[in-house]
């Protein structure tokens, strides 16, 4: 994602934050926001960089529950 | 006789408490004493439990007397981290403003056992805000105010383990339990200069403990000296049918000699690219110490984004975990000013971009485990550098504002390590050295810390102002 994307998305994103909660935040704390959000996207991107198999399965597996005793 | 029991090790009270040189009431009124005289000057507690640890105390006292001694951590005083529920009336506020009046009708598994091993719960211990949870960036984040290491007023003690890492290096308490999602069992214990176990994900039931991050939350001791921190673990480790996370795998300290052991570590390449100088300067002398003992080779993990992993993680595990403190507009009563919007950007992160993560995550422990095979330990320092002046972001203030890939790795990987002091800085800042073993590991790594120690007197040496006179 070049940096012009990055940006799109951070706003899209950010935007989204606004909607939920911008009607208590005040301009400051938005920045803080939207700094915040693009820690996020930043940090999605690098792992999105990694290359995965299909059958690369997440490491927490779901285990049909038991009771024990 | 009361002040010579500040600043021994649980092994050393243990010993006396089973001979009956000392009583369990005794012990309590001396940590007591210096918890509500002492703690104020470090933030360091929220609430000292007199009433309960005198009780708990008198209950050891009638056991030994009868002859009914349960082990070394009989009558010995501890505090726990204030995320840990208690029951009693005992007020759990997570650090933060909004649950300053929170009561739990039940304690967590870890005070459970520490009851059952007849320890006494002397305090709840301050934190920051819960745990970090809401995106702090300096000292001033939790309603006790900024923890304080006992080596100087003016520097930061966490974090998050604020309370716990200053209470056992200011001698209030003997030991106490930290928790540990990215860093604050071992940070705190560097700062303090203690000595902290970040145990094995899932060796610790956190039944009763505030949920951070459900996948990377630990409990872990926080102790005088590696050795303490191995008979602790043995207590409070175990599977647990109210956390399905626990291990089935048991735990005993291996507490035999060491003195005649050969070690194998491994250093990763460029560790100390990123950290200040008396901290460089300290490692490298606790390597020229430990060469003494071990064979030490240059190792690399793969080429991984383990700090972006474990970021995605924490920031959607904690968007869930905090989703009403969130939607009910309790972060406004938060006390740092960045936590009280820090948690709304979290909302944005992506199903796809978490599930890719947890992906990620067996491909780091995968790798971490064969590159870690050959070795007892990896080393590294526990930080980047000393402890921050309490007015200062941290993360500005870092001088090197470099990765920590053997923090992020190791909580991603759910890895065990334990920090020691390693030396000070000119200023008399502790710094600390970390041993990071492979899963379950945890043997290998006090092992590795305890003949550290056993070549070291950095932990024998404590804040001179709080050692008591005579």
């Amino acid at each position: 994602m070049n940096d012009e994307a990055t940006k799109r998305e951070v706003e899209e994103r950010f935007n989204t934050v606004k909607r939920l909660y911008g009607d208590r935040l005040d301009e400051k704390q938005l920045e803080g926001v939207r700094t915040g959000v693009e820690t996020i996207v930043r940090a999605s991107q690098a792992v999105s960089a990694v290359r995965l198999e299909n059958g690369d399965e997440p490491f927490s597996v779901f285990v049909p529950y038991w009771e024990e005793g | 006789m009361s002040d010579s029991l500040v600043f021994k090790s649980i092994r050393q009270l243990g010993s006396l408490v089973q001979a009956r040189e000392v009583s369990p009431t005794e012990l309590a009124e001396v940590f007591l004493d210096r918890l509500e005289r002492l703690g104020p000057d470090y933030n360091a507690v929220v609430t000292v439990t007199r009433e309960r640890a005198l009780r708990e105390a008198r209950r050891a006292e009638q056991e030994i007397s009868s002859g009914r001694y349960r082990g070394p951590l009989h009558g010995i005083p501890y505090g726990v981290k204030d995320l840990l529920a208690t029951s009693g009336g005992i007020p759990t506020t997570w650090g933060a403003a909004p649950f300053r009046n929170q009561v739990f009708d039940y304690d967590a598994t870890v005070v459970e056992r520490l009851g059952a091993a007849g320890a006494v719960l002397a305090a709840k211990l301050a934190m920051v805000e819960l745990a970090g949870g809401a995106g702090y960036w300096q000292p001033n984040a939790s309603f006790t105010g900024p923890g304080i290491t006992p080596w100087d007023k003016n520097r930061w003690s966490g974090g998050s383990s604020t309370g716990s890492g200053a209470a056992t290096g200011a001698g209030l308490v003997p030991f106490a339990i930290g928790s540990e999602t990215g860093g604050s069992i071992m940070s705190p214990s560097s700062n303090c200069g203690v000595a902290g176990l970040r145990p094995t994900y899932g060796r610790v039931s956190r039944y009763g403990a505030m949920a951070l991050s459900w996948t990377l939350d630990k409990l872990g001791p926080m102790c005088l000296t590696a050795d303490d921190c191995g008979l602790v673990l043995e207590a409070i480790s175990g599977r647990d049918p109210k956390d399905p996370t626990t291990t089935r795998r048991s735990f005993t300290y291996d507490d035999s000699d060491v003195s005649s052991r050969r070690f194998r570590f491994g250093v990763m390449e460029n560790v100390t690219d990123h950290v200040d100088e008396p901290t460089r300067t300290n490692f490298e002398k606790a390597l020229d110490v430990l060469g003494t003992v071990a064979d030490i080779e240059e190792m690399r993990f793969s080429d991984l984004p383990h700090e972006e992993i474990l970021q995605v993680i924490l920031f959607a595990e904690a968007a869930s975990a905090f989703e009403e403190i969130v939607d009910s507009g309790k972060l406004a009563e938060l006390t740092a000013p960045e936590d009280r919007f820090g948690a709304y950007p979290r909302v944005t992160v992506l199903a796809k971009d978490y599930i890719n993560a947890l992906r990620l995550r067996r491909l780091v422990a995968e790798n971490a485990e064969q590159v870690m095979s050959p070795f007892d330990a990896l080393l590294a320092p526990t930080r980047s550098g000393v402890a921050t002046p309490v007015n200062q972001g941290f993360r500005s203030a870092t001088l090197h504002a470099g990765k920590d890939t053997m923090m992020s790795l190791g909580n991603v990987a759910g890895l065990p390590a334990v920090s020691v002091p390693s030396g000070f800085s000119e200023e008399g800042l502790p710094t600390g050295i970390k041993f990071m073993a492979r899963a379950y590991q945890e043997n290998a790594a006090l092992a590795a810390a305890r003949a550290y120690q056993s070549l070291t007197d950095w932990h024998e040496r404590h804040p001179p102002d709080l050692v008591p006179a005579g």
